[in-house]
């Protein structure tokens, strides 16, 4: 069986959830996003072993916890299972899942891990009543008010995108179903433009993830930069500037704080705060090797330079390091301190404003910079925007079938195989609204085209 | 009514059309003493519309029927008057034969293979009555008083059951091709508590060939040469054309004109017609913004001078049909032999039986063809077969044989049948199937020959030669995914044609083959010699190929459901018992009453959520572990 993952507690609640990932390939997927600290990988330890270590993305490590992997048939569903239990809170448990989606995981269904486990034999009374909660779960789903209004949008775009891809699939079948019907048959020309277009609405979705995400579960945000340019100042200003704090959680293993802030639309998680604060007594050395160091899974990174001083090499330094690490594009230059005067010119691959962190002079440029780089690409809808994980996975999975049915009319195979692909989206996108996908073929052949003999 | 005791059979088969004929031969093949009632030995495997066997979805029944040791292949190649290899350019799997049939011929060739089989007697003489006792059937009666006992019935109808025949304001009880109407067995199922429905059919006029301007249409010639469905059946050559012709502006007047004439607008027809054979006054109306309907001319068999109409099927007053052939290009003085009529008659409710084709409420009675709701000659001798089948592995006491959709397009159209209903006559589509690229023609052997020669239906001659050719086709797959062709002018210029670079240096045959554009013929061509293998397997050869990647991924979509298909519901369950179910799920169920978890999740209305409540339930009170 493919493998599912889900989030096994109550939503929001509790200093711990849990991730239960259920499938052929639940520990190779564990491993993809969980590294044991201890060097020896998850899958070397023994069963039901709980194992420490760090849980990470493509984007760098975000959070420790423990992981405990049950071998086949000795789990809840009867197939391998390994449970990841994280920190709580909405905003880490939500990535360790979009987390687990990118390394081959698809959403669970509700009430599919017990339907596996009854599948395998493995289901005991006293689990029975399990089910009716999770059931409860997908009908009353909370979601804030704002979400579900954008989500709204989202499904009209996505059902958009079905209801083109069943015109296209039906008009395919139909010539199929009716070879002898007087009926202008589309040219592959026609399909391939057709796929073309729906493959860049798909994208603009896809990528519409990115800001999504930004402002629903946040970005991963560092603030670098060499001693004394102001970097706790900055801390500051974002911190006085933000208007609902989310939780800050003390971390129980290290000492390791996260806040997140909203900067406009966005959601920023500022971690190691407590590392930016007791920055200054530093000397250079540890602070610039520091900001290196949270570079990494930065998917927003501030660089402060201290506006009053002319670039110096440590500054150098740090900028040739964010394009080490490929962060360019991700970064916005803050020319810290305008109130001290008129300020120094800085030389930087990456957009700049001037600021002042002490009078927040600045701040709305600050803003602006930050949106546009995560404003989307097209020019899509306001709220037509995927904003949870399990929308980015249909809408992931939808975009690589039609891209694998152009490819296939491009490689020369027929429209047989492009009509099986293409099935294959419209069934990625249907399971966010569970329609049957083939009886709304038939009924379309039979209401759009005049057949039969 | 005074009864005698005619007979003592194991099975008895009412109706001889094409769903009867192959349920009486399977049950008879397999050793039982069966009977083939019909209204008229002149109808035994009639053609009551189009005189062809075989289309899209259909020509895969067709070629599935035969690898199930089934007869309507091998009576279609006999008669063949035209063979076409439909939606060639389209790819493998969509790739349907059909073809143009003699309609006399055929149905001598099939009233023949009736007599002469074993256990079989082919009766004239309409069933009025099926009898039961304690819900299981002991047998029939006829008109005249002859009691047949049988331990299994099969009703195979058609529009013969309660049929009534509609042309304008004209309408009258009759059968197809005014044959006799079935009217007293209605009321005997009905009181065996069997829910019937009216649905209804149509066909097109037939005229003089004579009559026609052929100098005026466009021929279509059959392929050359032609396909046939069966490997060892006797052939005809065909090499007959078939003509087409197109409605115009006038033509669509006159129906727009006469619609109120027509017993479809104006209520007289009950029946739910189908949507994939609508009438010509339908299309035009449903369709307004079409120019043109295109029109076939076929012959009705070599030795008569009646030609069909394909797409002009109608139900509109004779003067008014003639009125519209004649505004046709070629049709102008068009002489009518037979007027369309639109048919209505009586059949059940599919979700009434199990997937085996019998009813859940009478032990021993089973459904096929029209009368389950089905449409096409092709459809109802699949289910003849499955039936016949069933009703004799259930008298012997065998498991039953039930095909699954991932295997085959039989199993799709008895599950889509029997787990969704129809609320029309339905007819195969191959967009109905998930697994297309897995069920295709070519390959209807390797997926059910081993079924039909385990039930001894498939005769021993074409079990070896099917196994001579899997071992052919196996060979030849190995060998091309083990040579490498050398690097040599030819190969640069076939990579060059077909838009590549030329090759480093030698490239494996079978990655050769995944090229687009490359075919095996070009792989025989480089290694200078003919093909080792006939056409069919060659192309076998090249599909399993060329196609592996998506065959794969098919395949695993299949094993992602079967344990939901092997996991097995009670037949004593009491649904509306189950706490925390959905009222609606539970009436759904309850009356459906689904064999499977798989089958179950099928049913249109049941959510994820009610299918887990019911593995909940069955693992508490007794269900499999």
């Amino acid at each position: 069986m493919r493998t599912i993952s889900a989030i096994s507690t109550p939503h929001g609640v509790g200093a711990v959830s849990m991730i239960r990932l259920s499938g052929d390939d639940a520990i190779e997927i564990a491993e993809r996003v969980f590294r044991p600290v201890g060097g020896k990988p998850l899958s070397h330890h023994s069963a039901r072993q709980s194992v420490y270590g760090v849980f990470h993305d493509g984007d760098g490590d975000f959070d420790d916890g423990l992981a405990t992997v049950f071998v086949a048939p000795n789990s809840y569903t009867g197939e391998n299972v390994v449970e990841l239990m994280c920190h709580g809170g909405v905003l880490g448990t939500r990535r360790l899942l979009a987390a687990t989606f990118r390394a081959g995981a698809t959403p669970a269904a509700a009430g599919e891990y017990t339907k596996r486990a009854f599948i395998n034999g493995k289901l005991s009374l006293s689990q029975a009543e399990a089910v009716g909660a999770l059931i409860e779960a997908k009908t009353d789903a909370c979601l804030g008010v704002g979400i579900r209004q954008l989500g709204g949008a989202l499904t009209k775009k996505i059902n958009l995108c079905f209801e083109k891809l069943l015109r296209l699939t039906s008009s395919v079948y139909a010539y199929i179903d009716y070879p002898e019907e007087d009926m202008t048959d589309m040219s592959a020309d026609e399909l391939k433009a057709e796929l073309g277009t729906l493959k860049a609405t798909l994208a603009a979705l896809k990528d519409s993830y990115r800001y999504g995400k930004a402002i629903s579960e946040g970005v991963s945000c560092a603030i670098v930069g060499c001693p004394n340019v102001g970097k706790s100042s900055v801390l500051n200003m974002l911190i006085g500037e933000e208007r609902a704090i989310v939780t800050p959680i003390a971390g129980t293993t290290r000492d390791v704080v996260t806040e997140t802030v909203r900067l406009g639309d966005i959601l920023l998680r500022l971690s190691d705060t407590a590392g930016i604060r007791e920055g200054g007594g530093e000397i250079e050395r540890i602070g610039i090797e520091r900001s290196i160091k949270s570079l990494e899974g930065a998917e927003l990174v501030l660089a402060v330079f201290d506006g009053s001083k002319k670039q110096s090499d440590a500054d150098g330094e740090v900028i040739r390091h964010i394009e080490e690490k490929g962060k360019t594009a991700l970064t916005v230059g803050l020319i810290n301190k305008s109130d001290k005067g008129r300020g120094f010119t800085y030389d930087t691959p990456f957009p700049q404003i001037t600021l002042s962190a002490k009078t927040g002079e600045g701040m709305e440029e600050l803003k602006k910079a930050v949106g546009a780089l995560y404003a989307s690409t097209e020019d899509l809808g306001m709220g037509e925007t995927v904003i949870n994980a399990r929308q980015y996975s249909a809408v992931c999975r939808a975009l690589s079938a039609v891209e694998n049915a152009l490819f296939a009319l491009e490689s020369g195979f027929t429209q047989d195989v492009a009509g099986f692909d293409m099935e294959e989206a419209m069934g990625a996108l249907a399971e966010l609204d569970g329609r049957s996908v083939s009886e709304e073929i038939v009924n379309d052949i039979f209401s759009r085209f005049c057949v039969g003999k | 009514m005074l009864k005698y005791k005619a007979g003592d059979l194991d099975v008895a088969v009412i109706g001889a059309g094409h769903a009867g004929i192959e349920a009486a031969l399977a049950a008879s093949r397999m050793g039982l003493r069966s009977a083939l009632f019909t209204l008229s030995l002149d109808l035994v495997g009639n053609m009551p519309c189009n005189p062809s066997i075989g289309g899209t979805g259909k020509g895969h029944l067709v070629y599935e029927i035969t690898a199930l040791g089934g007869e309507m292949g091998y009576a279609a190649d006999k008669v063949m008057l035209q063979s076409r290899m439909l939606n060639l350019s389209k790819g493998p799997a969509v790739h349907s034969l059909r073809m143009q049939s003699d309609r006399r011929a055929y149905q001598g060739y099939m009233k023949k293979v009736l007599e002469e089989t074993e256990n079989l007697s082919l009766i004239q003489g309409e069933v009025v009555e099926v009898c039961a006792e304690n819900g299981a059937v002991t047998g029939v009666v006829t008109a005249f008083g002859g009691f047949f006992a049988a331990k299994a019935v099969i009703i195979a109808t058609g529009t013969s059951l309660g049929g009534m025949i509609i042309v304008g304001e004209h309408a009258y009880d009759s059968g197809p091709d005014n044959t006799k109407a079935a009217n007293a067995l209605t009321e005997s199922l009905a009181s065996l508590g069997i829910p019937l429905r009216r649905f209804k059919t149509g066909t097109p006029a037939r005229i003089h060939k004579d009559s026609i301007d052929f100098s005026v249409l466009e021929e279509q010639k059959g392929d050359v040469p032609p396909t046939y469905f069966t490997v060892d059946g006797e052939k005809s050559e065909g090499g007959v054309n078939c003509h087409i012709t197109y409605t115009n502006g006038e033509t669509h007047r006159i129906i727009r004109e006469n619609l109120h004439r027509s017993p479809l607008y104006g209520g007289e027809i009950k029946g739910v017609g189908p949507r994939y054979c609508p009438s010509i006054e339908d299309k035009v109306m449903r369709f307004a913004d079409k120019e043109r309907h295109q029109i076939f001319i076929e012959p009705m068999g070599a030795d008569t001078k009646e030609m069909y109409l394909q797409g002009l099927s109608s139900s509109l007053p004779e003067e008014v049909q003639k009125d519209l052939v004649h505004s046709i290009k070629g049709l102008e003085n068009a002489v009518f032999m037979r007027t369309a009529y639109a048919i209505e008659y009586d059949c059940t409710d599919p979700t009434e039986l199990l997937p085996t084709l019998e009813f859940k409420r009478v032990s021993g009675l089973y459904g096929a063809g029209q009368f389950n709701g089905s449409s096409g000659y092709e459809e109802a001798a699949a289910q003849g077969l499955m039936a016949g089948i069933n009703a004799a592995l259930k008298i012997k006491g065998q498991p039953s044989l039930v095909l699954s959709r991932s295997e085959s397009y039989i199993g799709t159209l008895i599950d889509d049948l029997v787990t969704k209903g129809t609320n029309e006559p339905y007819r195969m589509m191959t967009s109905r199937s998930e697994y297309r690229l897995l069920l295709r023609q070519d390959n209807a052997e390797d997926r059910l020959i081993e079924k039909g020669y385990r039930i001894g239906l498939v005769k021993q001659a074409q079990y070896d030669r099917y196994l001579a050719d899997k071992a052919a086709v196996e060979e030849e797959i190995v060998r091309l995914k083990g040579e490498t062709q050398s690097k040599c002018p030819a190969l640069d210029e076939l990579m060059i044609k077909n838009g590549y670079s030329p090759t480093e240096g030698g490239i494996r045959k079978a990655d050769l083959l995944l090229r687009s554009g490359v075919g095996i013929d070009d792989i025989y061509a480089l290694e200078g010699r003919e093909s080792p293998l006939d056409t069919r397997l060659k192309r076998r050869v090249e599909t399993e190929i060329k196609y592996a990647g998506y065959i794969d991924k098919q395949r695993r979509e299949v094993e992602r459901f079967a344990s939901m298909e092997s996991k097995k519901l009670p037949e004593d369950i009491d649904y509306s018992a189950i706490k925390g179910i959905r009222l609606e799920a539970a009436q759904k169920l309850q009356k459906f009453r689904p064999q499977s978890i798989g089958q179950a999740s099928r049913i249109s209305g049941i959510s994820p959520a009610d299918i887990s409540v019911l593995l909940v339930y069955l693992s508490r009170y007794g269900g499999e572990r």
